[in-house]
């Protein structure tokens, strides 16, 4: 009887050993983690690590215990229509993402001219799985060129964090300053 | 002496276990309650829906109540009511019941609603809709009118911007010929209200429920199938309609749809063989559809792949329709020479390949869109706010439905028409020489069409 309560309890302080090394790891792991330069270009907020891009040109995540994780991403793409004016091809596509995207609302939509490109800035949310998720998208165009960089995330408390990576990679992977 | 010992030492354990076994049970009817237990605000203001109810009084009636409780009732008698939306207090704020907030029964087509917390009634509109509870319908191809519950998606301001662009669970893998036996989604039962079953058309019913042309410009089309050999029922040389008064069935633009450069494989939507070798319309240059010269959109790509989300549940959200008479760019692209064509509607439209974000599709406003689910062939549109499906309910039994592919096309016809859950997918499965078609007809509830393959 007592040994199958020693080897109960040599299980039990095992298992407990695991689960709070594998807890502690992660708190340590989120709020401190060094930054992480990325390409040599610029330098990570902490907490975010480039991933595997797919298709894209360049992804970005953020580790958090939230189940919407904070995400970046830019896709490049071509313009078909060289004969339509950037602000009504963008109209159209912020048109197209309302009727395509459910629960999806526009917040702002500011456009200003940056370097020779077309710029606009559009913030929205739309949900997503029972959850609110915010977008930021900032979207360039050049010739027939298009870049759109999006940010989807859950709180508004990462928006500064977002804005410094949207300049960084504008400066190194857009207009390549 | 050794007794004492051991029963003090098996406390500890007891506790242990005892603790344990109340914290899981908290969690699990914390995550239980929250399955079940829905707050209801409905996306139009109080003003819009009144409006659209007037507009749409042969489905829709609103009464004035004041007070804690308050009683309403269908149009017609003859009506079941579907759904209940309730105003309470002196905001724009509208409930689509069930709501904690607010209790509710329902004896055919009078609803009873008492305030469990919230505000005073001020009024209760009921939808109505003709349902009998007959569970399963027997094709009868003569049989008219069509009842629906479907608010008369046309008219404006429509009170249901809900288009939900989730047809339902998950589809498991668009991209997968093979009508593999797909993984049941894991639904959460949604509260179901309004009694879900089959739809029996009766003859002499249902003026109520759609609503009755006013105007009679006729609309000729031209014939769609022509020169076929195949025994369908009714090669007619041309389809006569009578739009309904605010609607016309989307004889846009004459810009012929370019079937993108998609990569992967086209699946064969219906799973039939082709018995014929007609060529589809596009070659035929009689294609009549709104512009879907470029529907990629880098904005909705951008939202797709920055989804990092876990999935958490499914969600059936509404959708904030923008302008949705042509057809915007979604992102979707279309499958390779599929066409959906029909006759009775005046319809023919290409088919996409639906993308998705987490578990939200992604389905334009102007586009049908092929999923699997339960390995079935689905071809989903939006039924709200001048969708591509907007006239489906239209359909009645034996009514025409044509699909093509790269090999030629398959004719159907509708043996089932029924109103099912918006998260109820038990109704769709797997079976050779099977179709259906799907849409919205409200936040809650999506109409399902069957159509099998004439041989």
């Amino acid at each position: 009887m007592t040994k199958i309560k020693l080897v109960v309890a040599i299980l039990l302080i095992t298992a407990l050993s695991v689960f709070a090394l594998r807890y502690f790891s992660r708190l340590s792991k989120s709020p401190s983690t060094p930054s992480v330069p990325v390409s040599s270009s610029f330098v990570l907020p902490a907490g975010w690590q480039e991933v595997d891009p797919g298709k894209n040109l360049f992804k970005l995540t953020k580790l958090t215990d939230h189940p919407v994780k904070p995400a970046i991403v830019l896709i490049k793409s071509s313009l078909d229509d060289s004969q339509t004016s950037p602000s009504l091809y963008v109209d159209r596509l912020v048109d197209g993402v309302r009727s395509t995207v459910p629960g999806y609302k526009l917040i702002s939509s500011q456009s200003q001219d940056i370097d020779g490109f077309y710029l606009r800035i559009i913030q929205s949310s739309y949900r997503n799985s029972g959850q609110t998720v915010l977008l930021r998208q900032n979207i360039y165009l050049k010739d027939n060129t298009v870049y759109t960089l999006t940010a989807s995330y859950p709180t508004t408390d990462i928006d500064n964090e977002i804005g410094l990576i949207f300049d960084n990679i504008y400066k190194t992977k857009i207009s390549n300053r | 002496m050794t007794r004492q010992k051991t029963k003090s030492s098996s406390g500890p354990w007891l506790f242990l276990c005892l603790s344990s076994f109340l914290l899981l049970s908290a969690k699990f009817t914390l995550s239980h309650l929250n399955s079940i237990v829905t707050a209801s605000e409905y996306e139009l203001g109080a003003s819009d829906f009144v409006k659209w109810c007037e507009a749409n009084n042969t489905i829709c009636k609103k009464t004035e109540v004041d007070g804690r409780d308050g009683e309403a009732s269908c149009p017609n008698s003859s009506q079941t009511v579907l759904e209940i939306y309730i105003h309470a207090g002196d905001g724009q704020t509208v409930y689509l019941l069930p709501d904690e907030k607010y209790s509710s029964t329902i004896e055919q087509s009078v609803v009873k609603i008492n305030v469990i917390s919230g505000h005073d009634l001020s009024w209760i509109a009921v939808v109505c809709g003709q349902i009998t509870p007959t569970p399963s319908l027997t094709a009868t191809p003569t049989s008219s009118p069509t009842p629906t519950a479907t608010p008369s998606p046309a008219s404006s301001p429509s009170p249901t911007p809900t288009a939900t662009s989730t047809p339902s669970p998950t589809p498991t893998d668009y991209y997968d010929d093979e009508p593999s036996p797909s993984p049941t989604p894991t639904l959460t039962p949604s509260p179901s209200r309004i009694p879900i079953s089959s739809l029996t058309p009766s003859p002499t019913s249902s003026p109520g429920l759609t609503s009755t042309p006013t105007a009679s410009p006729t609309l000729t089309v031209t014939p769609l199938l022509s020169p076929t050999t195949t025994a369908t029922p009714s090669p007619s040389p041309s389809v006569t309609q009578t739009p309904s008064p605010t609607t016309s069935p989307e004889p846009g633009p004459t810009s012929t749809p370019q079937p993108g450069p998609t990569s992967t494989p086209a699946p064969n939507v219906g799973g039939g063989e082709s018995p014929t070798s007609t060529p589809n319309p596009l070659s035929q240059g009689i294609v009549n559809t709104v512009s879907v010269a470029d529907t990629s959109n880098p904005l909705v790509d951008g939202i797709r792949e920055s989804f990092y989300g876990q999935v958490l549940g499914l969600s059936f959200p509404a959708t904030d329709s923008a302008d949705s008479s042509p057809n915007l760019p979604s992102g979707n692209k279309p499958l390779d020479g599929h066409f959906i064509v029909i006759p009775k509607l005046s319809l023919i439209q290409p088919v996409y390949r639906g993308e998705s974000v987490g578990q939200t599709h992604l389905v334009g406003n102007q586009e049908i869109d092929f999923s699997r689910i339960n390995g079935a062939d689905v071809l989903y549109g939006h039924g709200l706010d001048g969708g591509i499906f907007q006239h489906l309910y239209k359909l009645n039994l034996g009514d025409e439905v044509n699909l093509f592919n790269q090999n030629g096309q398959n004719h159907y016809q509708v043996t089932d028409i029924r109103l099912v859950g918006a998260s109820d997918v038990s109704a769709v499965n797997h079976q050779t020489g099977l179709v259906y078609l799907l849409t919205c007809t409200s936040k809650s509830q999506r109409l399902l069409i069957t159509a099998k393959i004439i041989k």
